[in-house]
């Protein structure tokens, strides 16, 4: 019952240690978390990395670009007002002064013509009117002959102008050799020129025409007219302003090439990538583009329509005269593109990094499991061996167990063999106790009626009668001395109580007086008879049966007897020698046996238990006997007694 | 010596034994009244006068008591005795067959004057009783 229990036991334990070997199973995979954990946060921290110095560096290059645009804008507006204020600068002139001949004028526009680029022609264009024509071709004609005032037919043909109610004739041009044509020319009959004079005089300030092809000598280009309006002294005031026209002096006129005056400013700055493309008014819409700068970056190479639909982009209006301008830039091909390489760095070394990371968190969590496992399998052996330990423990307990019952029953088995023997012990003792007093009393009865009859009968009895009575006598005798022999035998061994300090060589001499030997034998002590604790009893029946023994089969009538003691160790050997006739080596074994009488029973009374006595008493006291003897030699009985017995 | 009229109180019931007693008191040339009872309850009987025994008075001056009897042992009756105030003082000797140490040991526990193990010769129990009466006072 006892062993099935722990057997349920270790059952409920080991379903337990499988229980936590699932659990184990799960949380291993629940070790490699960390790992996606650290992915995901490195990749996302990377992207976000990439994508914030992509757009840092994005950030960087439209600064940049557009820094060099403003740089660029800058630069072309300030030469514009500057190349455009000459007009301004003649149209003061000629405020300034009354009148302005024609060297005057050549004089004065001379520097600029010299010093600036993109400058067509400076033109002065005074207003006639149809009443002043021919004055004023008279006066002109004074300085210039050939002058007159000209204007296109419908061929295109220059011919004298046609009367008109007022005439717009170029007075003074300059330089002079490319615009020959240009003198005299009435510039009012263009319509466009017209609407811009028109629109000067109105706002009394600059004014810039529409971009307009422009031919020279290095092919088409785009100009504007710029025209200023000058009024005679002290009218412009005065007058309204819707009635000026008749107050207006003329108009201090400029041909411009928009193109080489943007070339000329940006010639000051280095070459930037960067594309501008001016529109007059807006870029979208109705705005006319009047000049594209195209980077000189490019040397030469056409824009890549595509490549340029740039997503950078900068634009910004300026002021010129009383017009807006439009000024859109976009970056040259390859010039201002961010330069990613950094961000692609940063994602690819941070990609690197995660990698590197996830690589080490694997191993981590690798060896945690790895030890994880190494631990369960350590545990599970260790349950193994506990388990065996177990199973040993319950074979250990049961064998004791088992060994346990088997003592017991060994002891029960011993107890009642002991107790069987110490029954079989008295059952012998009340046999000795029966036999000494019931057979013994019959036989004195027997002995005691027979010495009756011999004495009442003894005149009656004849020789015959009277020896069979002795002889009866004497059987009953020798039967009571057999009994008498085999009860000292059976208490040898159970009168334990009799030991004291005995003197043997005492104890021997007063046996010798006892046995009182016939004349003619000697018995003497030799050797060491030592005093010691024993049982004087026993070894004093020792010592008389071997000693009576001597006298009885000495077989002579003088005989010499030997007592001797000798110490041995821890134990002392007494001999009993005599130079009787010995006994033959035959019957060495014999004489210890009971009832072994070597000598016909009408010999003298022996009972043949005498020696066996000895030899029990003498091994019942853990000593030895032995006899040595040859016929006709004598013979020695040796026996050892411990000197220092416990009692028992 | 005792006197002449002082009685014996035998209690044996072996008839062998009996005679010998007898015997070796006539040997030994002693007339003295002897009483014999077969067993201890009769001893008794015969010592207080019941039972439709005679009281033997004045009381034995000895009393000569086997150990191995019916019915009462010899033990059993030195204890009975001893225990009655009017019996005590009997002076006893035992007569037994029994050499045993244990019987030896009981039968002083009762105060006995001696204790004789019959000899298995009548010679010598005839000597050993001469020698009891001999001494006797």
């Amino acid at each position: 019952m006892k062993r099935r229990v722990t057997e349920r036991v270790l059952a409920r334990l080991a379903s337990w240690a499988s229980l936590e070997k699932v659990q184990v199973a799960k949380s291993i995979w629940w070790g490699y978390f960390p790992v996606a954990l650290v992915a995901m946060i490195g990749v996302l921290l990377t992207l976000a990395a990439f994508i914030q110095s992509l757009g840092w560096e994005r950030g960087q290059v439209e600064i940049a670009f557009r820094e060099a645009a403003q740089d660029r804008i800058l630069v072309v507006q300030r030469e514009l007002k500057h190349s455009l204020g000459i007009v301004q600068d003649i149209a003061s002139f000629f405020e300034a002064s009354e009148v302005v001949d024609r060297r005057e004028f050549r004089k004065f526009v001379g520097p600029p013509l010299k010093r600036q680029a993109g400058i067509n022609a400076l033109e002065w264009v005074p207003v006639v009117l149809a009443e002043n024509r021919s004055a004023f071709i008279r006066e002109a004609q004074q300085s210039f002959p050939p002058f007159r005032i000209t204007e296109d037919d419908l061929s295109g043909k220059l011919i004298e102008s046609r009367d008109r109610p007022v005439y717009y004739p170029v007075l003074y041009i300059q330089p002079y050799q490319n615009n020959k044509e240009a003198l005299g020319f009435n510039v009012g009959a263009n319509p466009i020129v017209s609407t811009l004079l028109g629109e000067a005089e109105l706002t009394q300030r600059l004014q810039v025409s529409p971009g307009f092809p422009l031919m020279d000598e290095t092919g088409e280009k785009t100009g504007v007219m710029v025209a200023v309006p000058v009024f005679f002294k002290n009218e412009k005031q005065e007058d309204d302003p819707a009635l000026a026209s008749p107050g207006i002096r003329g108009f201090a006129i400029g041909i411009f090439s928009i193109g080489d005056i943007v070339e000329r400013a940006l010639e000051s700055l280095r070459s930037g990538g960067v594309d501008l493309h001016f529109y007059q008014g807006s870029s979208t819409g109705d705005g006319q583009l009047i000049y594209t700068h195209l980077s000189r970056m490019r040397e030469g190479r056409a824009p890549d329509t595509e490549a340029d639909i740039s997503e950078i982009t900068y634009s910004q209006r300026i002021s010129v005269g009383a017009q807006q301008w439009e000024v859109v830039c976009n970056p040259a091909a390859d010039k201002f593109q961010a330069e990613t390489w950094g961000s692609w760095i940063i994602l690819f070394g941070g990609i690197a990094f995660t990698v590197l990371l996830i690589t080490y968190v694997v191993t981590l969590v690798g060896r945690a499991r790895q030890v994880r496992l190494e631990v369960e399998e350590r545990t599970s052996q260790l349950w193994e061996a506990v388990q065996a330990l177990n199973r040993e423990v319950v074979d250990r307990k049961s064998a004791e167990q088992e060994l346990q019952n088997l003592n017991e029953t060994l002891e029960h088995r011993v107890a009642y063999r002991t107790a069987e023997a110490e029954r079989r012990a008295q059952y012998l003792e009340q046999f000795a106790y029966v036999t000494s007093h019931d057979l013994k009393a019959p036989l004195r009865a027997v002995s005691n009626l027979a010495q009756w009859i011999q004495e009442d009968l003894a005149d009656k009895l004849d020789d015959a009668s009277r020896e069979q009575l002795a002889l009866l006598r004497d059987r009953v005798r020798r039967m009571h001395d057999l009994i008498e022999g085999l009860l000292e035998y059976s208490r040898v061994g159970k009168t334990a109580d009799s030991e004291n300090q005995v003197d043997i060589r005492e104890l021997v001499d007063e046996i010798i007086d006892s046995l009182s030997p016939p004349n003619g034998f000697t018995i003497k002590i030799k050797g060491e008879m030592p005093t010691m604790h024993v049982d004087r009893l026993q070894l004093g029946q020792v010592f008389s049966n071997l000693i009576s023994n001597s006298l009885k089969h000495h077989g002579g009538d003088k005989g010499k007897i030997r007592v001797k003691g000798e110490s041995y160790g821890d134990v002392y050997q007494f001999s009993v020698c005599d130079d009787g006739k010995g006994i033959a080596p035959e019957y060495h074994n014999k004489v210890f046996m009971m009832f072994q009488v070597l000598e016909s029973s009408d010999f003298e009374s022996s009972t043949g238990i005498g020696l066996a006595l000895v030899k029990k008493i003498v091994e019942e006291h853990g000593g030895t006997i032995r006899l040595e003897s040859a016929v006709g030699e004598g013979a020695c009985f040796y026996f050892t007694w411990p000197k220092n017995r416990s009692s028992e | 010596m005792l006197n002449r009229d002082e009685t014996i109180l035998l209690i044996e019931d072996d008839r062998v034994d009996i005679m010998t007693v007898q015997r070796a008191l006539k040997k030994n040339k002693v007339s003295n009244p002897l009483h014999i009872a077969r067993t201890g309850l009769e001893a008794l009987s015969m010592l207080r006068g019941e039972g439709g025994f005679e009281r033997i008075s004045p009381p034995p001056a000895l009393i000569l008591l086997d150990l191995n009897l019916p019915k009462m042992s010899g033990i059993e009756f030195l204890r009975e005795l001893r225990s009655d105030p009017e019996l005590k003082e009997l002076h006893i000797i035992v007569l037994t067959s029994s050499n045993e140490p244990k019987d030896r040991a009981a039968a002083f526990e009762y105060d006995v004057d001696d204790y004789i193990v019959k000899p298995h010769s009548f010679d010598e129990f005839t000597r050993a009783m001469a020698t009891i009466l001999a001494l006797w006072d």
